[in-house]
């Protein structure tokens, strides 16, 4: 058992806790809702002035998310290598095209579908060795 | 000119403080997470990336789109020679034909914003 880790760690492969991943998918969504969030504090928002960001709800939940990510990114980074896990990251930009058309009706163009295809796919060849 | 040279500086700023946040992780790997934001490391991480923002913002205001498209993936190119470089992680051919595809993804995607 040993012997095989030692191995799969010379050739570049390391074996990952689920609940590392698990923390990694957390971060994204909390990333993802952040920046929804945020367009919508910035929809409702008047003049941009310290009291319009302490009592705009949709702000604080931006901030709060920021900081629920924060945390899930500390416990990612204890487990996932940075490059992976900061790879990973980068599915955010399919998420927030998939809720700016879903939930504020903005266009999409099919260079935005593609590269996320894309984006995806390396991804997918990133991590795929990593997966549990 | 000036302003590719701020917004680079925001992208390495944010790399770098990347790396100091998984050193602080990697020293902080058996105490509880509250302590480990109290880290030096994670400190100066989190204050580089905030630094990073501000350039940027600074940057974007002025780089023409057409820039900016090339210029968004740099920080995941960086953060991963940074990972090889600095914290000696291992990297697999995959690994890096991954990135370059995510890389030409990105631009890709940015390209749609014209």
């Amino acid at each position: 058992m040993i012997d095989e880790s030692i191995s799969a760690k010379k050739i570049g492969r390391e074996r990952v806790d689920p609940i590392f991943w698990l923390f990694l998918f957390l971060s994204l969504f909390c990333q993802v809702t952040a920046v929804i969030l945020g367009k919508v504090a910035a929809l409702r928002m008047g003049s941009p002035t310290l009291g319009a960001f302490l009592t705009n709800s949709w702000y604080l939940g931006t901030v709060a998310c920021l900081m629920l990510q924060a945390v899930c990114w500390q416990i990612v980074l204890r487990g996932i290598r940075l490059f992976v896990a900061y790879l990973f990251t980068s599915l955010n930009y399919l998420l927030v095209l998939a809720a700016s058309r879903i939930f504020f009706l903005e266009r999409v163009t099919l260079l935005n579908v593609a590269g996320a295809a894309v984006i995806v796919a390396g991804v997918y060849i990133v991590v795929r060795e990593d997966l549990p | 000119m000036r302003a590719v040279a701020i917004f680079v500086t925001g992208v390495v700023l944010a790399a770098i403080g990347q790396v100091l946040l998984k050193k602080a992780a990697a020293r902080r790997s058996a105490d509880s997470i509250v302590l480990s934001f109290f880290d030096p490391f994670a400190i100066a991480g989190y204050l580089l990336i905030l630094a990073s923002t501000v350039t940027s913002t600074v940057a974007l205001k002025v780089l023409p789109l057409k820039l900016t498209v090339a210029l968004f993936p740099l920080g995941y190119i960086l953060v991963v020679f940074l990972s090889v470089a600095l914290l000696h992680e291992r990297m697999r051919r995959h690994h890096l034909w991954g990135m370059l595809i995510i890389v030409a993804g990105i631009v890709i995607f940015n390209l749609g914003r014209r």
